[in-house]
């Protein structure tokens, strides 16, 4: 508001201003027209006197008659003087016996006069008689000069009326500087001047500058210069006497401005009241709705829009309690299905999971007894050696219990004997050796495979020893498995489970991979770094496209369920790599099938086997 | 007065008087201009003890009753002092006023007799006009052998022409020369010129002694040259300006005149005033600017000291005894009279030049 205020006020102020800097302009404009008119007027006269004389269309006496009618005639003009060619007065109007014959050539204005026909002003004078300014034209002619005096001030007499100042007042001052016209008689009498003002002495100083306005203790004057006298008109309007005017205007301003704020926050207010208190109700309403009682009440209001509000906001209650009531039978329904449901799926998942830990189990046992069947067809000829043996021996000693009993045993009997039995010593011991040695393998490796054992073991030699007991599986297949692995590299782990791992990953090469023709080549790079070993896994067999790629470490995914696969050995494999080794397993594209596992290690785990 | 007056609560004022307004205005309005100027140089260096002086401007018309009416205005408004009149009548018209109130003035011009060496508050510059008139009646008598010579003098200014009409006849005299009456004229009654006139030609008269303003002057001299071109024209220091040649036309070619001021001064003081003047107010100043100047500021100068000191007015201008004027030093009597030395001008082609 003070803001609207303040710029509505200073915009009057501009105004005013503005206003007044045009009007000035304006009235200083006309008057000097009506100036310019005047002493054109002057010249004219002065021109038809001077026609009159030297054509000696009038006598003298006519002369005389012709003069007093322009006096009497002519506005301002007081005095019509003819001078000779020395410009010595020879006739004037009114007449004084006294002036005639004086010599006027001394007079600046006449002294200066360039040229017949040409026209000089003379400078202001107050006269003598009636105090009021005067001033005189001449003109030259071939032998005489005509001589107007003319009164100045009552020249603008007419636009300075009593009051003057209030509005403005025009003001004339002459090439000096001093007033010719001004509403206050003194100044003009007592030829006061403005030139005490630097700013109006620099105007004075430039004849080329035409106009100036300047403001001056509240007073805006306006100054234009006649160029044909060299006086200035100037125009004051007082500022300051503007400024009640303002001030009023202003206060006016203030107190609409002020009024009509003071009614619009009234009914500002009014109007919030009105819009308010139903809101406030409905509020109410929603609050209540909120906590489920529907049975709210809104009134009506006449303002259309929150009246609009509250049956809306009924019909949405009534619409809400319907939709609620519908909701709770459904949410019953759903509640009893979802149950229904919930209570299927987790059976599924219970028989899932009973099915997947029997199949986990089936496969681990299937694991399990193709390496008793590689255990077996191991230890099968050294326990069939050992059972011929046994059966020689004991054919053997049959015969010889035959021989004691027949009482026929002799040395050289005893000899062969015991050489024959010596043999089969041999034989048995050697057979028997060879299934110990088989046993211990079998044994240290399905120890490793049941039991989750840590333990520290060469990497490179343990792995040779999986493929050694997998050997039987595949050397008919004329399948080639080469190790890349550092000499001496230890670690501190669960070489069961790695060589689980590795068994899976050789058995899935030779069941899938090397299925479609005879031999194929597995390259196994273990690469140990500081923080674990990554192993790389190749075969190049038929590999594995990008679906199986994707799908190869889930559960009970198989190419080969018709041929008896259990879909788990992959599975098992990932679940070792990422949980029991807290390791990583991809399968990447490749020719053939390409494994990359990673295996972090903490230090403990790492050993590095020092050389012997 | 002043169409921007400003007037703040520290002011000092004081008062001019002159004639400012009929036949005699000129010179008063010069004197004024030159108070004026006084008044704003003491103001734009600060003012006297920080206070701006104001001054206030009456005219006395010309008019005895409306001398003394503008000095009861001045009094009124309580002014430290009064610059004025110009002229020794309208001076003496309002002398015991003045004297009554206490109150210090300085008249630029008023060289009446009748106050010499009076102990009193008034002051004045412009030195006597008598030195002037013996001067003028010494040339005429020795240089230029004048046997008979008349005095017109202006009868509206009797306090001061009157006296001086008497004396200059009484140096002819003095000087062994006919003595005719002095002849008054009126000033302002044109229409009794000619008869004036008359009366003094009727006297064959070689020269003619003018008592007067410079109109009055350059028409009483139109006159004469009108029915005779041979007589010697003279005046005083008061004729002196350049309306006397404006209206005197050819008429006052020739015409001697004592001056107790040059209007040409090349001392730096006269020139920077000189230059103020002409941009202040559009035009050369006269001798007669220099003098309301120069009254102006010795009245300034006591006011000063009379501040500065706790003195009374009267008494700080009492001591004041050199005062340097615009072109020379003035030196105050006892009684407050400046004394000027004179000389001799003559009108040469429309203009003034010293006879030497």
């Amino acid at each position: 508001m003070i803001l609207v205020i303040f710029g509505h006020s200073w915009t009057v102020n501009r105004a005013v201003v503005r206003l007044s800097v045009a009007k000035n302009s304006q009235v200083v404009q006309t008057l000097r027209q009506e100036l310019n008119a005047f002493l054109e007027s002057m010249e004219s006269g002065l021109r038809d006197v001077g026609w009159m004389k030297s054509n000696g269309i009038l006598s003298s006496t006519e002369l005389d008659d012709y003069m007093a009618w322009k006096v009497e005639n002519t506005h301002f003009l007081e005095s019509i003087l003819i001078l000779d060619d020395q410009a010595r007065i020879q006739q004037l109007y009114p007449y004084s016996r006294v002036f005639i014959g004086n010599d006027m050539s001394r007079q600046p204005f006449i002294h200066s006069l360039p040229h017949h026909q040409a026209v000089a002003w003379s400078q202001t004078v107050i006269s003598p008689e009636d105090n009021q300014p005067e001033m005189k034209a001449v003109m030259r002619f071939r032998d005489f000069y005509v001589l107007f005096s003319f009164d100045l001030g009552q020249l603008f007499q007419p636009m300075n009326q009593p009051g003057y100042d209030e509005f403005g007042f025009v003001f004339l001052l002459d090439r000096n500087g001093v007033f010719i016209s001004h509403p206050d008689e003194e100044r003009v009498i007592f030829q006061e001047n403005m030139l005490s003002d630097t700013s109006i002495q620099t105007f004075f100083a430039n004849p080329q500058d035409e106009k100036q306005e300047l403001l001056r203790n509240g007073s805006l004057l306006t100054l234009l210069r006649v160029p044909k006298t060299g006086w200035i008109i100037g125009f004051c309007q007082n500022q300051n006497r503007a400024l009640p005017e303002i001030r009023f205007y202003r206060i006016i301003l203030f107190i609409i401005t002020s009024l009509i704020l003071t009614a619009s926050i009234l009914m500002s207010f009014v109007a919030l009241r009105r819009v308010v208190s139903p809101l406030k109700q409905l509020v109410g309403a929603t609050h209540q709705v909120a906590q489920g009682d529907y049975s709210v009440s809104i009134d009506d209001s006449n303002i259309r829009e929150v009246s609009e509000l509250g049956e809306n906001f009924r019909n949405m209650v009534v619409d809400i309690f319907q939709r609620e009531i519908l909701l709770a039978d459904m949410n019953r329904n759903l509640d009893r299905a979802v149950k229904e449901r919930t209570y299927e799926l987790e059976n599924s998942l219970t028989y899932l999971k009973k099915s997947q830990e029997k199949l986990v189990q089936t496969g681990r046992m299937a694991d399990l007894g193709e390496m008793v069947a590689g255990l077996a067809h191991e230890i099968n000829t050294p326990v069939g050696i050992s059972y011929t043996a046994s059966t020689h021996i004991a054919d053997l000693l049959k015969r010889m219990r035959k021989l004691r009993s027949e009482g026929h045993i002799d040395n050289d009997d005893w000899d062969e004997f015991l050489q024959e039995f010596e043999g089969i010593a041999e034989i048995l011991s050697k057979a028997l050796r060879r299934t110990v040695d088989q046993v211990d393998v079998f044994k240290k490796v399905s120890v490793d495979q049941t039991i989750a054992d840590k333990r520290e073991f060469n990497l490179g030699e343990y792995t040779q020893e999986v493929i050694k007991i997998l050997t039987p599986q595949f050397q008919d297949k004329k399948v080639k498995i080469d190790v890349e692995c550092p000499p001496d590299y230890s670690i501190h782990s669960y070489p069961g489970q790695y060589g689980q791992i590795l068994n899976n990953l050789i058995l899935n090469s030779l069941r899938h991979g090397f299925t479609e023709r005879k031999g194929g080549r597995i390259t196994i790079q273990i690469l140990p770094n500081e923080n674990g070993v990554g192993i790389h896994y190749f075969d190049d067999g038929k590999g594995l496209n990008s679906e199986e790629r994707e799908k190869v470490f889930k559960p009970f995914y198989t190419t080969k369920r018709s041929q008896g696969g259990s879909g788990l050995g992959m599975h098992i494999v990932y679940n070792l790599v990422t949980h029991l080794f807290s390791g990583t397993i991809e399968c990447l594209p490749a020719e053939g099938a390409h494994f990359y596992m990673y295996f972090p290690f903490s230090e403990t785990e790492v050993r590095t086997t020092p050389k012997a | 007065m002043s169409l921007f007056s400003c007037k703040s609560p520290e002011t000092l004022p004081i008062g001019f008087v002159a004639t400012l307004t009929g036949t005699h205005s000129e010179i008063g309005l010069e004197e004024r201009n030159g108070a004026i100027l006084a008044v704003e140089k003491i103001n734009s260096l600060g003012g006297l003890q920080g206070q701006q002086v104001v001054l206030h401007v009456e005219d006395d018309q010309y008019e005895a009753s409306h001398a003394q009416e503008a000095v009861q205005n001045l009094i009124d408004l309580d002014v430290k002092g009064v610059i004025g009149h110009m002229y020794s009548a309208m001076t003496l018209a309002s002398y015991d006023m003045l004297q009554e109130a206490q109150i210090v003035s300085v008249s630029p011009s008023s060289s009446t007799a009748k106050l010499n060496g009076i102990d009193d508050y008034f002051f004045r510059i412009p030195g006597s006009d008598e030195d002037g008139y013996d001067v003028l009646v010494d040339y005429a008598a020795q240089t230029l052998q004048l046997q008979r010579v008349v005095v017109i003098y202006d009868a509206k200014n009797k306090g001061f022409s009157e006296a001086m009409a008497l004396q200059v006849n009484k140096a002819f005299s003095g000087l062994g020369m006919e003595i005719i009456d002095p002849i008054p004229y009126q000033s302002g009654a044109l229409e009794t010129l000619p008869s004036v006139i008359d009366r003094a030609l009727v006297w064959a008269p070689e020269g003619i002694v003018i008592i007067a303003s410079d109109v009055d002057a350059a028409y009483m001299s139109q006159q004469i040259r009108k029915q005779n071109q041979d007589v010697v024209l003279m005046a005083g220091d008061w004729s002196r300006s350049m309306d006397l040649i404006a209206h005197g036309g050819k008429a006052v070619e020739n015409l001697i005149l004592f001056a107790k001021h040059s209007d040409e001064s090349s001392s730096p003081v006269y020139q920077e005033f000189q230059n103020s003047y002409v941009q202040r107010f559009g035009s050369q100043p006269g001798f007669t600017a220099v003098l309301g100047y120069e009254a102006t500021m010795l009245l300034l100068e006591g006011l000063k000291s009379s501040l500065e000191n706790g003195i009374s007015l009267r008494d700080a201008m009492a001591q004041i005894r050199r005062f340097e004027g615009l072109q020379n030093t003035l030196e105050l009597n006892a009684y407050g009279d400046a004394h000027r030395p004179a000389h001799l001008i003559q009108v040469k082609n429309g203009g003034f030049e010293r006879l030497e």
